[in-house]
């Protein structure tokens, strides 16, 4: 049964991919980027998601220069 | 909102659904990104005709080949009956159908055990627990399991003391 899923599933994804038109999908592919982005999950241009982010990338640039300094 | 539309018309047609897959994992969990909207539906035939009246409102496309893809409006009555899954585009998005889950055997056991929630523009949706989310991931062969939910989810269940 599971075998005869993936293979409907595959077989499904793959039409729908020659059945899409390009410029649609991609009108698509941009509005779900917005939507997700949108959602509170996903929430990546916000101050304090760059702070957040930056204090990350920080800690990370000082841990990696400790372990050059030995 | 292109997902809040594809929800709120299942909801508006009272289609019975458990969102999974992806979209439900972004929802919950993390910003993994995926592009279709993964709906398990009751498999009982006035559902079925729901979700197909929903599916034509969305001017959601579909066909059993190249030949013949078209608007499901123009599908005759039942035409989810054909097959276990549907991959459909629409202009809200790409929607896959099911009817049937690998790893979950009972859909109205899975409906009990979903979350209810909202997306951000307050369209309310059931969503797939993360234990059954969990099932899906170990039923599917080892290199199609998506490592990273496996982890997240499995890190999330630990937090609640549940274990699939």
């Amino acid at each position: 049964m599971n075998e005869h899923l993936y293979k409907l599933k595959a077989h499904e994804e793959a039409k729908r991919e020659r059945n899409w038109n390009p410029i649609e999908r991609w009108r698509v592919i941009q509005a779900t980027i917005a939507w997700a982005e949108s959602q509170g999950t996903v929430r990546r241009n916000t101050p304090a998601a760059c702070k957040r982010k930056e204090a990350e990338l920080l800690a990370a640039l000082n841990r990696w220069r400790e372990a050059r300094c030995g | 909102m292109n997902v809040d539309l594809i929800l709120e018309t299942f909801n508006r047609h009272r289609v019975k659904y458990v969102l999974l897959g992806g979209m439900n994992f972004l929802l919950r969990h993390a910003p993994i990104l995926t592009y279709d909207v993964d709906l398990w539906i009751e498999d009982v035939l006035e559902n079925r005709r729901r979700c197909e009246t929903a599916l034509a409102e969305l001017n959601a496309e579909w066909g059993a080949g190249d030949d013949d893809w078209t608007p499901v409006a123009q599908l005759p009555t039942d035409w989810l009956v054909r097959q276990a899954v549907f991959c459909l585009i629409s202009p809200a998005g790409a929607i896959d159908i099911f009817r049937s889950m690998m790893g979950l055997e009972d859909w109205q056991a899975s409906f009990n055990a979903s979350i209810e929630e909202s997306t951000s523009g307050g369209v309310p949706y059931r969503g797939l627990s993360d234990f059954d989310m969990l099932r899906c991931q170990y039923a599917l062969d080892p290199p199609f399991q998506k490592t990273q939910r496996i982890a997240v989810l499995e890190a999330a269940l630990k937090r609640t003391g549940n274990r699939p």
